[in-house]
């Protein structure tokens, strides 16, 4: 039977009881969360790393009243943001090495366009910035989106669209972009 | 291409671009829980040396606080039911009235019921008898059994001190550069110029040094006895059932009903009581020792034999208690008992919760029962049981 989270709190600290495997679970997902808040241009490594040990040190403080996820999901957001605000952001981007058989070309567009879309991102007010990120970018339906940033779908939907709206506005005169996609076809 | 046709198109090659998978997530969150507690370490320590320093600022305010009120005279206020009872007046040093503890006490009832004790060679005068009274005491102790009454008040002055009653039997002592107030029932509130102390039953204080402070402690307790023991209450009682019987007759102070009766015992248990609240359980379970068939003293018991770490005895004598008690202190004892269970002995804290009722829609605790009932059957294997009974508590206390 599928409880709800706070209930497995009553299994007597089940959930808290293994720390390092529950946090080994979460690494891969806080990753994506990292990276899809930043964007390019940030030690990721060096976020994921200040956001977990938030959400170690958050652990105890976790009442059950949400999904564990959706409560690290918050901290680690809550960090990267911080990141992101600081001065201590867009270091220097150290550029993966290719994979094999990749087309470097395509590969080159496709961060091309990530950069762009980011800077484009940036400009959006925080959470509509959240909001495309969560939906458009990492694929997640506005209910899934809703839950994490604690909002109702409805308002999810309402601000990915003001989003979609200003990020067609911001990309549409970046000349470089619009050639780069014509010509990509 | 239109902006949107754009803007897909964009976020199409973006999200080509991989993430992640280039940290070995094992090592990641080891670093992580290493990192945290560090910090926690950290935290704890600037957390220690915060609390340390403000003790210090706090001990420092409390002795320079001590050095400015010794210097000065306190001021004592009992208020209470309905009367006011001066005892002295400011600036009026007390008569050097010669007191005679050997000799009995008089005693004055007066028409509201509340009955004054005091030694012959008491000096006092009755200044109200109307629904605040007031009394006057220049010199000498008194023993006051006030009735509680919302609509009235008693107050003490006494030099520079004050003490409010808030219904209660209490005994006030005045000598000259000092006063004394001690608490049999009930509590009062003790004023001075800037800061109110609140005493409850047991608990004593003085501006300053008494003489013969056992002695008094001795007499007024003996009066306190009397007072339990004697008629007063229940003509109190009863005269307030007819008033409220037949309302045209009720006096224009009209009384409110006396607390419970203490039973013969209750003087002892309330001092016993007083010595669990001041941390000395070795003493409160001595005192314990003559009672073991009255439910009171089998709580206070069960109290200090916990305050003493001693908890497998202690989850007994609060069941024992919980046999004999009303419902909802036996409620409470049993929660006591079953928490007491809880680590070593998880069945039979959970057959204390279900043959105590704790967990019932009635008891006064039952949320924590509830949550405490789960925990233990997930403890003892009754997984099924536990999930039903979780999402029972969910969809009873749960979404806050």
């Amino acid at each position: 039977m599928a409880l709800p989270s706070r209930l497995r709190l009553l299994r007597g600290g089940e959930a808290t009881s293994d720390l390092e495997s529950t946090m080994t679970a979460l690494v891969p997902k806080a990753e994506r969360w990292v990276v899809r808040e930043l964007g390019p241009g940030y030690d990721h490594e060096e976020v994921l790393q200040e956001a977990l040990s938030a959400v170690v040190l958050a652990f105890d403080a976790f009442d059950g009243r949400s999904a564990f996820e959706t409560y690290a999901y918050r901290i680690v957001v809550r960090v990267a943001r911080r990141f992101r605000t600081s001065e201590r952001r867009r270091t220097v981007e150290a550029a993966p090495p290719l994979p094999d058989r990749v087309d470097p070309e395509s590969v080159t567009m496709n961060r091309q366009a990530l950069r762009a879309l980011y800077r484009a991102l940036d400009r959006l007010p925080e959470r509509r910035r959240r909001a495309f990120v969560l939906c458009a970018v990492e694929g997640l339906t506005a209910v899934e989106a809703a839950e994490l940033e604690g909002t109702r779908a409805a308002t999810m939907r309402s601000r990915l669209r003001h989003a979609r709206r200003e990020l067609a506005r911001l990309l549409s005169h970046d000349s470089y972009l619009r050639e780069l996609m014509e010509r990509d076809g | 291409m239109t902006p949107e046709e754009l803007l897909d198109a964009t976020v199409a090659k973006a999200r080509k671009v991989p993430i992640g998978g280039r940290v070995d997530a094992a090592e990641v969150a080891r670093q992580a829980i290493a990192q945290a507690r560090l910090e926690g370490r950290v935290r704890r320590a600037r957390r220690g040396r915060f609390a340390a320093g403000a003790a210090a600022a706090v001990a420092v305010l409390g002795v320079c606080w001590g050095l400015w009120a010794a210097t000065r005279q306190p001021v004592v206020a009992v208020s209470s039911a309905k009367a006011t009872i001066e005892v002295g007046v400011r600036g009026q040093e007390p008569r050097d009235a010669v007191q005679d503890p050997r000799m009995e006490p008089r005693r004055l009832r007066l028409a509201t019921g509340d009955v004054l004790i005091g030694a012959p060679t008491v000096d006092f005068d009755i200044l109200s008898e109307t629904r605040d009274r007031v009394v006057r005491l220049s010199a000498g102790e008194m023993v006051f059994d006030v009735a509680h009454q919302p609509d009235g008040r008693f107050v003490v002055h006494a030099d520079d001190v004050s003490v409010t009653v808030l219904g209660t039997v209490f005994a006030v002592r005045r000598e000259p550069g000092a006063v004394g107030v001690r608490v049999f029932e009930g509590a009062v509130l003790v004023q001075g110029d800037e800061e109110v102390l609140r005493l409850s039953a047991g608990d004593e204080w003085a501006s300053g040094p008494l003489s013969e402070v056992e002695d008094w402690r001795i007499r007024s307790e003996r009066e306190w006895r009397r007072i339990v023991e004697d008629g007063h209450r229940e003509e109190r009682r009863a005269r307030t059932e007819r008033a409220r019987s037949n309302p045209t007759a009720r006096p224009p102070s009209s009384e409110s009903p006396d607390p419970p009766e203490p039973s013969g015992d209750a003087p002892e248990l309330a001092r016993a009581r007083a010595m669990l609240a001041r941390g000395d359980f070795e003493a409160a379970l001595l005192s314990s020792d003559a009672h073991d068939d009255d439910g009171g003293w089998l709580l206070l018991r069960a109290d200090a034999l916990r305050g003493l770490g001693r908890a497998d005895e202690a989850a007994r004598a609060y069941e024992t208690a919980a046999r004999s008690l009303d419902r909802n202190r036996r409620v409470g004892a049993a929660f006591a008992a079953a928490q007491l269970r809880a680590r070593n002995a998880p069945d039979e804290a959970l057959r204390l919760l279900e043959h105590f009722d704790v967990t019932s829609r009635t008891s006064p605790l039952e949320e924590r029962a509830r949550a405490l009932q789960i925990q233990l059957l997930y403890r003892v294997g009754r997984t099924d049981e536990g999930d039903a009974e979780a999402l029972a508590y969910e969809e009873r206390f749960g979404n806050p």
